[in-house]
């Protein structure tokens, strides 16, 4: 579905990706993992078109993405960002109706149709009760499950979510991940997110690019992938396998 | 359209009808209903002037409206980009090299000179196809501070002429007649034509650029169709009556006070409203210390301030 080509960005003199060479298939659940600057939301932003590489290039359904007019691309793919919403005075409802935007003609209002898709999204969310709600009404991770709803409302086979995770709370954030993760097996979306939660990454996705300086340290099953030795080169932090297939991890001490 | 959202535009549009016809009776020459018709003061003289501060308020309305939406920062003007130095800088060389006498000798420096420093700026902000906003705002804030400073030295150098250069920097419409209707008509449908076109473009700019562009607008090809037509539109409206400030600004906070944040509603209510309230300002202007008048742009904030601070006190909580 997307493949990355011999993909490098740097910012001025700063190497952040050095050739990134991958695909995701269709109806994978990718993780994207690794260290703070590492690159994550770099290669996001890359995928989504919102950022040129320095080298290399995306290609979605074989084709170069900067041949796909915004609209068409659109369609084919959301991008959740780690910025809050807009400052002015939109409503989570009008926020959400947005992402209907590459369906509609210009001078167009919103369906019937719109507006179930929409309905449905803030549903999924917990946040119909917010739709009258205004951004700074709202907690933080209110606003991101509102974000959320609006990629959700967009309809696109491929998914790219930056940290959707962020300033949720434990309960939200399983309840999410048990959303994307139905998403992604009932309607056979391709999700590729960026997160933290080692934890959360095992249990709900199957598939892993972890970064690390730039380069893609690993690629595969996140089971594997994530293993003691891994995450000490990649975050720095001890790691123990149980034999029940538990991982526990302890932070090193320093001197 | 939907009947909510209809109804205030319309009463608008009968609100501005009404002004229209009130404000015709009012002037050095008193009219009645039944004089109105066949004077020759209303067909030639006042009719055409309100017609024109109602089509430049609308104007600078919709692209106050359009700016601030594309910049996403509430401060910004449609003078923003040059404009107004430009056009100031045209009129004043036209004043002084005698131009006056011409039929739309000043109007059309003032139009050539502010579409050129409009096309300096663009040109100083761009790579490529790359249209840099920040860099955008500081060169036209940089630019205007320059060419005022030049038209302050052409004023002081050219003492004989400086109240006319003055008057014509502050705004009037003293000297509309029919020729500007006939030009200013076609600029402001088809500018808010555009305009409405890219209602929800606009909406979605206010979300930041990345998202924009993640829901399908092209922002870059959109953010310079939009700065384009607003800079036409302003540098013809400043060439028809000079520089009249703070309705751009001002109008359309207070409709989105009123109305929300969705420009596809805001747009056409800045338009009326920002024509309904030129309109009456202008009438002041004209009637207020009969029979000389006060520039128009000097009545626009001393009235808009207050009746703007009012708007904000009262909505504070949502501001």
């Amino acid at each position: 579905m997307l493949a990355l080509q011999n993909l490098s960005h740097t910012y001025g003199s700063k190497t952040v990706l050095s050739h990134l060479s991958t695909t995701l298939e269709a109806g994978g659940f990718y993780a994207v993992m690794g260290m703070n600057g590492c690159g994550k939301t770099t290669l996001l932003r890359c995928c989504a078109g919102l950022l040129q590489p320095t080298e290399g290039q995306v290609l979605l359904h074989n084709r170069p993405l900067s041949d796909y007019p915004a609209r068409k691309q659109a369609q084919h793919m959301a991008y959740l960002g780690q910025q809050p919403p807009a400052d002015f005075e939109f409503t989570a409802y009008d926020l959400v109706m947005m992402a209907r935007n590459p369906y509609q003609r210009p001078l167009q209002g919103a369906t019937q149709k719109d507006r179930t898709i929409v309905e449905q999204a803030l549903r999924k969310t917990h946040t119909w009760h917010l739709r009258h709600a205004l951004p700074k009404e709202m907690s933080g991770g209110e606003q991101r499950r509102v974000m959320l709803a609006r990629t959700l409302a967009q309809q696109t086979p491929l998914m790219l979510l930056d940290e959707p995770l962020a300033n949720l709370d434990l309960s939200h954030q399983f309840e999410i991940m048990e959303l994307l993760r139905d998403i992604n097996l009932h309607e056979g979306k391709t999700i590729l997110m960026a997160l933290h939660h080692i934890e959360i990454a095992r249990r709900y996705c199957p598939q892993l690019i972890l970064l690390h300086e730039g380069r893609i340290l690993f690629q595969g099953n996140t089971l594997e992938g994530l293993s003691p030795a891994r995450i000490h080169t990649v975050f720095g932090i001890n790691a123990t396998l149980e034999a029940n297939g538990t991982l526990t991890l302890s932070p090193n001490k320093r001197n | 359209m939907n009947r909510q959202r209809l109804c205030p535009i319309v009463l608008l549009a009968l609100l501005c009808l009404a002004a229209l016809a009130g404000c015709s009776l009012l002037g050095a020459t008193h009219l009645n209903w039944h004089e109105l018709w066949q004077s020759e003061i209303f067909w030639h003289l006042r009719l055409p002037r309100e017609l024109l501060s109602l089509l430049v308020g609308g104007v600078l309305a919709a692209c106050g409206t359009a700016y601030q939406a594309v910049f996403r920062n509430p401060l910004t003007d449609p003078y923003l980009l040059g404009v107004s130095s430009g056009a100031s800088l045209g009129a004043a060389i036209a004043i002084l090299l005698g131009l006056e006498s011409y039929i739309y000798g000043v109007g059309l420096c003032a139009l050539a000179s502010a579409l050129l420093t409009v096309a300096i700026i663009y040109r100083m902000a761009s790579t490529g196809n790359r249209l840099h906003t920040t860099t955008l705002l500081l060169t036209g804030v940089c630019l205007t501070l320059l060419i005022s400073a030049a038209v302050s030295f052409l004023m002081v150098m050219n003492h004989d002429k400086m109240d006319r250069i003055i008057f014509w920097t502050m705004g009037s419409f003293a000297s509309s007649n029919w020729t500007d209707i006939v030009v200013m008509t076609p600029v402001t449908l088809i500018g808010l034509s555009i305009l409405l076109y890219h209602g929800r473009n606009l909406n979605l700019l206010l979300s930041g650029s990345d998202t924009a562009r993640s829901m399908g607008v092209e922002v870059e090809r959109v953010q310079k169709t939009i700065l384009a037509i607003t800079s036409v539109m302003v540098a013809f409206a400043v060439s028809v009556c000079g520089v009249i400030g703070f309705v751009g600004l001002i109008v359309p906070h207070a409709v989105r006070l009123v109305a929300g944040a969705d420009n596809r509603k805001i747009l056409p209510l800045a338009v009326l409203s920002g024509g309904l309230f030129m309109l009456l300002c202008d009438t002041l202007a004209r009637t207020l210390f009969q029979p000389s008048e006060l520039p128009v742009g000097s009545l626009t904030a001393l009235l808009g301030a207050p009746l703007f601070i009012t708007l904000l006190y009262r909505n504070r909580k949502q501001y």
